[in-house]
């Protein structure tokens, strides 16, 4: 139970001649929060976003399970087409503006791409998606447009239409960011609840309360490396590093 | 010649007009998708192209393009032009030259879309053509739904342009009344039904846009 989703190693990013991610090894196990944490610049984002394959490694091998979707060759990273269109299967995210569908209602936004990508039947998934829905208590919005709905619902109808695509992974890129202290205690337990259900998770987040509160393991990044890496209580009350240290107190 | 007969004459040329109208709607309103996405692409042989077309169907006056397309296979190939070219190449002109001033519309449509709906689709698995047809394209229809508008106004007045190449629209049949008579009426008449016509097509537009309204960003 203890398997490998995803696999990143020596991986680099650079925008011009800013090297924003710098050999960075990374392993995901199965059936954990992981929290990403750092301070604001460090490469967090960047790094999620590459994950996400909303951008591309420079140089490094990245794979999801079993499916290679770069490899190195000459110190260049080269992309699998076919296997970054299956690696999407594997992962989704919860972007930081959430970037619904505005033409499309609550319900919609969750049944077009069942529909669309999975070439699900209509009415099998209008089923899934009210199932979606009433587990993040949206329920009675599904009629609702996105600019109906408040930002805590519209974050909760991106995880639901996230979530609808049956992921084993879900990115969450600063979920806190748009949220007051109430709606924080709310993401924290919908995410506990989605760790209850044996979903792995993998949460950028510069909110170190939230952080705590949420992971099992965490990831201290600075100046595009990975720094330290540890069980929530190895980072938090025991940190090795002092960059590390610094950070969290 | 009494007001009635003149108007039924009058109504038989702008049944010719609804013809050009709608024929270049139905032309240009998909051809102009297709410029505009060639516009915007990265391939710079494509995106060329599309930029050399429209700068030139937009910076040519239409009635040259129509006598241009009109008498071309004549001048270059001594093809004798049949009534039925004349009706062709009318179209050809106008859907050619619409599909240009379309293209820009959609692609500054396209371009006004914030970049998170296109990362969306990407991580949910979406192809282009799906991104484009099921989530893209919706919102730019209402995004560009007033500079539409404004296009679909002025190519209700520009069918009058036909005239030049023969064709007895609307505009041809009030100036030939108008000489054989010698009177204003034909023109008034001609005028009424142009306005009387463009107040149709612009509170179906109203319609559409209000249509459209359901939701916000």
């Amino acid at each position: 139970m203890n398997n490998v989703l995803l696999k990143l190693s020596a991986a680099n990013k650079s925008f011009g001649n800013n090297h924003i991610l710098k050999d960075i090894d990374l392993e995901i196990h199965e059936g954990k929060v992981n929290v990403l944490i750092g301070p604001s610049g460090a490469g967090k984002s960047t790094l999620l976003r590459a994950l996400s394959l909303l951008e591309s490694f420079e140089s490094g091998e990245l794979s999801y399970k079993d499916i290679k979707v770069c490899t190195n060759v000459d110190g260049k990273a080269i992309y699998d087409e076919q296997a970054v269109q299956k690696s999407k299967e594997i992962f989704g995210l919860v972007f930081q503006q959430f970037n619904l569908f505005p033409h499309l209602s609550a319900l919609e936004n969750i049944t077009n791409p069942l529909c669309v990508v999975k070439k699900m039947d209509k009415d099998v998934a209008k089923q899934k998606a009210l199932c979606v829905l009433d587990k993040l208590q949206l329920l009675s919005k599904k009629d609702f447009y996105p600019w109906q709905l408040s930002g805590g619902q519209r974050q909760r109808l991106a995880i639901a239409r996230a979530l609808a695509m049956e992921p084993e992974i879900l990115y969450f890129d600063e979920p806190t960011s748009a949220l007051d202290k109430q709606l924080v205690t709310d993401l924290s337990k919908t995410i506990k609840d989605l760790a209850q259900d044996n979903l792995t998770m993998l949460i950028v987040t510069h909110d170190l309360d939230f952080a705590r509160e949420v992971a099992d393991q965490v990831y201290y990044m600075e100046a595009g490396r990975i720094i330290e890496e540890g069980t929530s209580s190895e980072i938090f009350e025991r940190p090795k590093q002092s960059l590390t240290q610094a950070f969290i107190s | 010649m009494d007001i009635f007969t003149i108007l039924v004459l009058l109504l038989k040329g702008f049944l010719v007009t609804l013809l050009i109208f709608a024929g270049t709607l139905i032309g240009s309103l998909p051809l102009g998708i297709v410029v505009g996405l060639m516009r915007l692409s990265r391939l710079k042989l494509v995106s060329g192209v599309a930029r050399v077309f429209i700068s030139i169907m937009r910076g040519t006056p239409l009635m040259l393009q129509l006598l241009a397309i009109f008498f071309g296979p004549y001048f270059l190939f001594g093809i004798r032009l049949s009534s039925e070219w004349k009706i062709a190449a009318c179209l050809l002109a106008f859907i050619l030259n619409y599909s240009a001033y379309f293209a820009e519309i959609y692609r500054s449509g396209l371009q006004s879309i914030p970049k998170g709906q296109t990362e969306a689709c990407k991580v949910l698995g979406y192809t282009k053509s799906q991104t484009f047809f099921q989530i893209l394209l919706p919102q730019v229809i209402k995004r560009i739904l007033p500079a539409m508008a404004n296009e679909i106004i002025t190519l209700v007045k520009d069918t009058s342009l036909a005239f030049v190449i023969g064709i007895s629209e609307l505009m041809s049949q009030a100036k030939a009344i108008s000489a054989a008579e010698v009177s204003m009426i034909p023109f008034a008449l001609a005028a009424l039904i142009y306005w009387v016509f463009n107040t149709v097509v612009e509170r179906v537009l109203n319609q559409i846009e209000t249509r459209m309204g359901y939701y916000h960003e």
